[in-house]
């Protein structure tokens, strides 16, 4: 693979984020306990220019946390965070302005990701005036060409976001991430509040936006089925952590954490007759400010036995590019 | 997996009955007709998949099947019943002894659906004893508490006993699914409207929620009417289906033979845009363009601009047409449609 | 049930949302109405010079207390008749409402100013800026408004400058209060990390971004606050602590015309109606404004 030797355009090692509840003046001084809310714990990983990386997880698994952390809109607890080569972790804001050319985000509710007090041109061409292009022709021209490139038409240029439906207002927030010509975007859930046909118009406008573009994608969602459609590799997490990760083909035909497993058996799917044996799961997701001993997964997890419920496994290779965390897989 | 029907169902009247529905809404761009002359029945024992994008009218067609249309909304035209009882005739007297007793709904949301104030405890209790009938005169409160339990039980909510005296805000979104699930099956009802009851959900909690209505349905022999929007929750748990589309059912039949051979474009449409795990190389086919408004559609077929395979007859009121016993497309060109090549792009 | 959102007409012309709710605004009847007596006063405060059939501040013993037009003793040329100096009682509330409303008008500008930018420097920056302001606003609200500005009044002596001081001192936590709570939630909108996510400076999110969002209960909160500030003058000038004679103001008329109150009603009375009229318009007006800027009430 020519892929594997180009280095990663973002790696992220050992990132945590902990968020304290309960931390305000008055609470310290009642002696509550500080609640420690590990929303993304330890997480290591890589993308390479031109790939797409999908993470997917449940709600409440830390994918969007992490997502921003690494475009340094929430600052990490620990961890590092490495872009193109350099490493960004600790990068003042205003010296990741430059930056922020290179690394978008789309987001996941096309309602509250346009701001309606503000018409189409000057939210599409906001990213060109904040890093210095003042001259309104030259925003003017770019906008109308990147609002075509998204399949608008040029006329909609002064109208407001509630003019628009919700993929029309998908489509506006594309362009105003795409206007900067950034390598690494970031897409949040950018389909899961849409009507199925409008997603699939939206999915395949990412996909087409990403050949001509030569872009890279951290693609998050919670649907199996679009995850797999867009992504050569894919990372599961839960509770704050990857349990899995490997090319998309492999995860997806042969998962190999029972979590992984679960969530691929619980999609309900078209082709039922193609569908393999349910993994059942039993219960909720455990609070994330009390997650359980040992390995998080352990108390909903059908295979459970005695080393899962004191000892956290850890992520390790199971095969080219795969890897895993879960004693099961341990070879005895 | 759902159960096959038998053809002895097929030949049993119907429970619901709804004949040239028409619900609509007035707004300031004009009256827009939310649904408009649907056509429907619900057998006894069955799971009935409807299937729709939001504004295609399915949440709207059993508002109006249970009399709660939000006012303005109002129901133009149609006749709907329930084991024969005419349900448009029924006074608020009547509605009160059916609804929750006869025929249940289940909200999308149940965060908002639950009432914050008060105990789960209560909020069960009240539906039992609206309809005690069978309940001994002394010692009813006790005997609903009981039953109560045994419904939190039966929806797999842990420790029943102790948890029936919490708020709703105590548990999570997956359990108060369940629990607004156990207070619409608490009177052992003959129909139960689930409407999107696991879009807020995630997948592993939905396929646990899933699993729960159909046991309860082959249990208490109930039927279920199960909105939503995804058709792979269709494909595995309905016997049979309708898909609605701009207001109006544009196809029904057995679920499988809906989804392996779709004779409307938009259900062959719909089908063709789901990602499947099974072949990933699938491209996945948009439907361009959008519904229509649902203000003055003259007579022709509403999805006639999307559409792939029109014709210039298809500007026309398109009725529905047989396919099959039991099956129908409300499309001109129902048999060709298999058979049809899509415009490459 | 959502019917409404079916879907959104794409040909519609283009309308900024502060255009679709002053269009609102004015299909109020009511509102409108009250909106057009609170211009009428605005505008007679303006033209006062104009407007005053005598000058306000001329004694005419002889005229010591006459009644209104239309009572016995009463004449056309003094239509609300003269207060205990003999002075035209229309003409000083005409020249009155000169003092009410620009003294309302400023003390709110100044307050919603001051409050806006505390309020959004606390809700958007938080840490110690939020503890700080919120702190101060906390022990403010502590003082009844009304005693916390006679006092100040007391120690400053009076004056026009000085009532507007003492009005503004307190009356800027109102404006910071309501800014601080809607930024606390616009600050969570996807937009606003949108902007963050383009890297736009501090200032740009607050102002650009945020500012345009939260300015509707803003300005409707002001309008409400005027009237209060207008009845607090009042108050004041009742007290005595207010604007000093001769000037003319409707709440010193109030207070000049109670020595009077059962032998000549209207000293006091008319420029009671007055003070009654403007809050109520202001009131009913903001009201409208209030609804017509309300998401919740727009489709």
């Amino acid at each position: 693979m020519t892929q594997a030797q180009t280095p990663p355009l973002l790696e992220v090692s050992q990132l945590s984020k902990t968020y304290h509840l309960n931390n305000s003046l008055l609470q310290r001084l009642a002696r509550e306990p500080v609640l420690a809310l590990k929303a993304v714990d330890r997480v290591s990983f890589s993308v390479r220019a031109g790939e797409t990386l999908g993470l997917i997880g449940e709600s409440g698994c830390g994918k969007s946390t992490l997502a921003r952390i690494v475009l340094r809109l929430h600052e990490p607890t620990s961890g590092r965070i490495v872009f193109d080569g350099a490493d960004i972790t600790a990068l003042p804001y205003r010296e990741m302005t430059a930056l922020r050319r290179r690394m978008q985000i789309i987001f996941q509710d096309p309602y509250a990701s346009l701001n309606p007090r503000k018409s189409v041109l000057d939210i599409v061409g906001l990213p060109m005036a904040i890093q210095g292009i003042s001259r309104r022709s030259e925003i003017r021209d770019r906008v109308v060409a990147m609002i075509e490139s998204v399949g608008l038409k040029s006329e909609y240029l002064n109208r407001f976001p509630h003019q628009f439906s919700g993929g029309q207002r998908q489509r506006i927030g594309i362009a105003r991430a795409l206007i900067l010509n950034p390598s690494l975007v970031v897409c949040d859930e950018p389909v899961s509040a849409l009507d199925v046909s409008v997603q699939a118009q939206i999915i395949s406008l990412l996909k087409a936006l990403k050949r001509e573009l030569g872009l890279t994608y951290i693609f998050i969602s919670h649907d199996i089925g679009v995850i797999g459609h867009v992504s050569d590799r894919i990372a599961v997490m839960y509770l704050g952590e990857i349990v899995e990760t490997g090319p998309s083909r492999s995860l997806l035909t042969a998962p190999q954490h029972p979590y992984t497993k679960a969530l691929l058996s619980s999609v309900p799917r078209i082709d039922v007759r193609q569908k393999s044996e349910r993994v059942k799961l039993s219960g909720d997701l455990p609070s994330p400010l009390s997650p359980p001993a040992g390995c998080k997964f352990h108390t909903r997890c059908p295979f459970v036995f005695d080393r899962c419920r004191v000892e956290a496994p850890v992520l390790r290779p199971r095969g080219p590019e795969s890897a895993a965390a879960c004693h099961l897989l341990e070879a005895p | 997996m759902p159960s096959t029907r038998s053809s002895a169902t097929e030949m049993s009247a119907p429970l619901l009955s709804i004949r040239g529905l028409k619900t609509c809404f007035p707004t300031r761009a004009g009256l827009v007709t939310a649904v408009d002359g649907v056509d429907l029945d619900v057998y006894p024992g069955e799971c009935l998949g409807i299937v729709g994008e939001s504004g295609s009218g399915k949440s709207v067609t059993f508002a109006s099947v249970i009399g709660l249309v939000r006012p303005p909304g109002y129901i133009a035209e149609g006749a709907i019943h329930f084991e024969g009882i005419d349900l448009r005739r029924l006074d608020s007297e009547g509605w009160r002894s059916l609804r929750g007793r006869d025929i249940a709904m289940t909200m999308q949301d149940a965060l908002t659906a639950l009432n914050p104030a008060l105990r789960v405890a209560e909020q069960i209790e009240e539906v039992i004893l609206a309809h005690a009938g069978g309940l001994p005169g002394r010692g009813r409160r006790e005997a609903a508490r009981q039953r109560a339990v045994e419904m939190l039980r039966l929806v797999g909510i842990p420790a029943p006993e102790r948890r029936i005296d919490d708020y709703p805000h105590q548990f999570s979104g997956g359990m108060r699914q369940r629990i607004m699930i156990a207070i619409a099956l608490s009177c052992r009802p003959k129909l139960l409207i689930a409407d999107e009851p696991t879009t807020a959900l995630d997948v592993t909690i939905q396929a646990q929620v899933l699993d729960l209505i159909g046991d309860l349905r082959r249990e208490l022999g109930m039927s279920v009417v199960l909105i939503t929007h995804d058709l792979g929750v269709v494909a595995e748990h309905t016997d049979r289906v309708a898909v609605m589309y701009a207001g109006q059912i544009v196809e029904t039949g057995p679920t499988q033979q809906l989804i392996e051979q779709p004779r409307h474009p938009y259900t062959r449409g719909l089908i063709g845009l789901i990602p499947r795990l099974s072949d990933l190389d699938a491209p996945i086919r948009p439907i361009e363009g959008r519904v229509p408004e649902l203000i003055d559609l003259g007579g022709m077929c509403r999805f006639y601009e999307r559409c792939e395979f029109r014709q210039a007859a298809c500007q026309s009121d398109i009725p529905m047409n047989a396919v099959a016993p039991g099956r129908q497309a409300r499309c001109l060109r129902v048999d060709e449609i298999p058979r049809l090549k899509e415009v490459s792009q | 049930m959502n019917a409404a959102a079916l879907s959104v007409a794409p040909e519609k012309p283009t309308r900024s949302p502060t255009w679709e709710s002053l269009r609102r605004f004015v299909a109020d009847r009511f509102s409108l109405l009250a909106a057009i007596v609170v211009a009428l006063f605005i505008l007679m405060a303006i033209f006062a010079p104009w407007l005053a059939p005598h000058d306000p501040d001329e004694n005419d013993l002889l005229r010591r207390l006459q009644p209104a037009a239309w009572m016995e003793g009463g004449e056309w040329s003094y239509l609300l008749g003269c207060d205990g100096l003999g002075r035209d009682i229309l003409s000083r509330i005409i020249y009155g409402a000169r003092v009410s409303i620009a003294i309302g008008v400023v003390v709110v500008l100044i307050a919603t100013a001051v409050g806006t930018a505390l309020g959004l420097a606390a809700g958007y920056m938080r840490g110690w800026v939020d503890i700080l302001v919120s702190r101060v606003i906390d022990i403010l609200l502590g003082f009844p408004y009304l005693i916390f500005a006679i006092a100040l009044m007391a120690m400053m002596g009076p004056g026009l400058e000085n009532i507007i001081l003492a009005l503004v001192y307190k009356e800027w936590v109102v404006p910071a209060r309501v800014v601080r709570g809607e930024v606390l939630a616009a600050r969570e909108m996807e937009y606003v990390e949108a902007a963050r996510a383009v890297g736009a400076p501090r200032l740009h999110i607050m102002v650009r971004e945020i500012l345009p969002n939260i300015l509707s209960p803003v300005i409707v909160v002001s309008t409400i606050r005027m009237a209060h500030v207008i009845i607090l003058e009042a108050s004041l000038s009742f007290l005595g602590l207010g604007v000093q004679p001769p000037t003319a103001s409707w709440g010193s008329m109030v207070a000049d015309g109670r020595a009077f109150i059962l032998d000549a009603w209207w000293a006091s009375t008319f420029p009671g109606i007055a003070i009654l009229l403007l809050v109520l318009s202001i009131n009913v007006a903001s009201q409208g404004l209030r609804d017509a800027f309300d998401p919740k009430f727009s489709d």
